[in-house]
């Protein structure tokens, strides 16, 4: 029986040649398939995770439905993360939950359920500084000079990698400072000129 | 403050919505089945509160529930595992 | 001579440069006090973890009292004297069959009023993020390893509600003092990720 894919010889319609001037110019994403696939094949000095035919044969094994109406690249990621899932490199439930992830906007802090490593059980003995932040939050929340979701807010709406890179009372700071902000309690130019002074 | 929907061991859906804005509803609940297992009371929308309104009518909070194996395709525990979750009522819907 | 002179002069953090300037600035406009500020960071230091096991003796001890603590966490505080403005506390009960941990996922809610500050552990993206996914290997990394016919309860603190542990009371604390068995709770054992210390630690 002869495979869908196995097309030589089979009766087709009309050739359409691009425009000279009008090339499929491939989209980065288009690329980005290209560039993992001959990465993950091990064409390029790196490790091979699978091979170019295990690639070829999830391509062929797509239903003939599929097959035609799919785009060249469309296939082709299709076809690595069947092998990735094949070959143990990803699981099924990684991919999909990393697929519902990306595709509703997960928000950076929103933390649970996502793959990290080992918890390490340290403490440290807070700062001054950092037990007058603490303070200062807990203070102006009581006095309902701004809520805590305020805050909250403004620490998830730092950009990923302030928010990775920032110490947990560095984040509150900058929370608080936007949020004193935001409500005109200080101004931006206020605070600028502060610490330029006592800096 | 908003009616209370909903009752203890009753069945709850979490909605599948992904909206912006600061959400107390942790993404990998969303679309998970549970079981209410109390009324906490009515709180101010923390939704609202962040954008610095003052998030009433209260609105009802719920401990719900879960069963580990239920959230999570790959989980490798015991199949009585559980998580609770508080949850606001907006986000509920009968299962 | 053994030689101590270590300067402890450091230059300033952008963000400790940016607590003093938002301080300054709220002083200024009358909105707090440096007194207030000094006040509440001292609050803050009293709140250790021995106002929780403190909770914890009274309901080892008199089981009335461990039935108001699991309907009523704040009552039951409220009860033993325990200052707790705002908490709304949520105590849930170790037994046998029953291992309960807490988490929160999305920041870092605690109950500070009744254990004073998280330990950075609690906060981390590690703890937040495998916690509730996969909470027997993290109770294994601190040491617990539970049997797979223990249910385990895990709290995600998503809302206004704040969590502790009961935990179990060890065996061989027969006819011990409250006092006595408060000191074989520690902080870890009210999160979750510990039992508390036994008899003879």
């Amino acid at each position: 029986m002869k495979s869908h894919h196995d097309m030589g010889g089979q009766p087709g319609g009309r050739v359409e040649p691009q425009k000279e001037n009008d090339p499929h110019d491939y989209a980065d994403w288009e690329r980005r398939i290209d560039a993992m696939a001959v990465l993950l094949w091990g064409l390029k000095g790196t490790k091979k995770y699978f091979t170019v035919d295990e690639h070829r044969k999830a391509i062929e094994s797509l239903p003939p439905e599929a097959y035609d109406s799919m785009a060249y690249y469309e296939k082709w990621i299709v076809a690595l993360a069947q092998c990735m899932v094949q070959r143990g490199v990803v699981t099924s439930a990684e991919v999909a939950q990393k697929m519902r992830d990306v595709m509703f906007m997960r928000q950076h802090h929103d933390l649970g359920g996502r793959p990290a490593g080992k918890v390490e059980p340290t403490e440290h003995d807070y700062a001054d500084w950092e037990r007058r932040v603490d303070a200062l939050a807990v203070l102006l929340g009581s006095q309902k000079v701004l809520s805590v979701d305020e805050r909250r807010r403004a620490i998830e709406s730092l950009p990923p990698e302030a928010y990775d890179a920032m110490s947990y009372y560095e984040r509150w700071t900058m929370a608080l400072a936007q949020t004193l902000i935001q409500r005109g309690i200080i101004t931006t130019e206020e605070l600028a000129k502060k610490m330029h002074e006592r800096g | 403050m908003n009616e209370a929907r909903f009752k203890p061991g009753e069945r709850v859906r979490v909605m599948k919505a992904y909206p912006p804005g600061h959400i107390r509803t942790p993404h990998y609940i969303r679309g998970c089945v549970g079981e209410v297992e109390r009324i906490c009371g009515a709180f101010p929308n923390p939704e609202e509160l962040a954008q610095m309104r003052d998030g009433l009518p209260a609105q009802p909070l719920y401990r719900v529930r879960f069963l580990q194996k239920n959230i999570w395709p790959d989980y490798a525990g015991s199949a009585s595992d559980v998580l609770e979750v508080e949850i606001y009522q907006h986000w509920l819907e009968p299962a | 001579m053994k030689d101590q002179d270590q300067g402890k002069y450091r230059p300033l953090s952008y963000f400790q440069l940016m607590e003093i300037s938002l301080r300054e600035l709220l002083v200024e406009k009358g909105i707090l006090t440096n007194a207030q500020v000094d006040a509440e960071v001292e609050n803050m230091r009293s709140r250790t973890p021995e106002r929780g096991a403190k909770v914890v003796a009274r309901a080892w001890i008199d089981p009335g009292f461990k039935e108001r603590l699991l309907k009523n966490g704040t009552k039951a505080c409220e009860e033993l004297g325990l200052d707790v403005p705002a908490l709304k506390l949520v105590a849930v009960e170790n037994t046998p069959q029953t291992h309960n941990a807490i988490v929160c996922t999305l920041c870092s809610c605690y109950p500070r009023m009744l254990l004073g500050i998280p330990p950075d552990w609690y906060k981390s993206r590690n703890y937040r993020s495998r916690m509730v996914r996969e909470p027997r290997a993290v109770l294994a990394e601190f040491g617990l390893n539970l049997p797979e016919k223990v249910q385990i309860r895990v709290h995600d603190s998503t809302a206004d509600m704040r969590y502790i542990v009961l935990p179990m009371r060890p065996a061989g604390t027969e006819g011990w003092s409250e006092e006595r068995l408060a000191a074989l709770v520690n902080r870890d054992s009210m999160i979750g990720v510990a039992v508390p210390k036994g008899p003879h630690d």
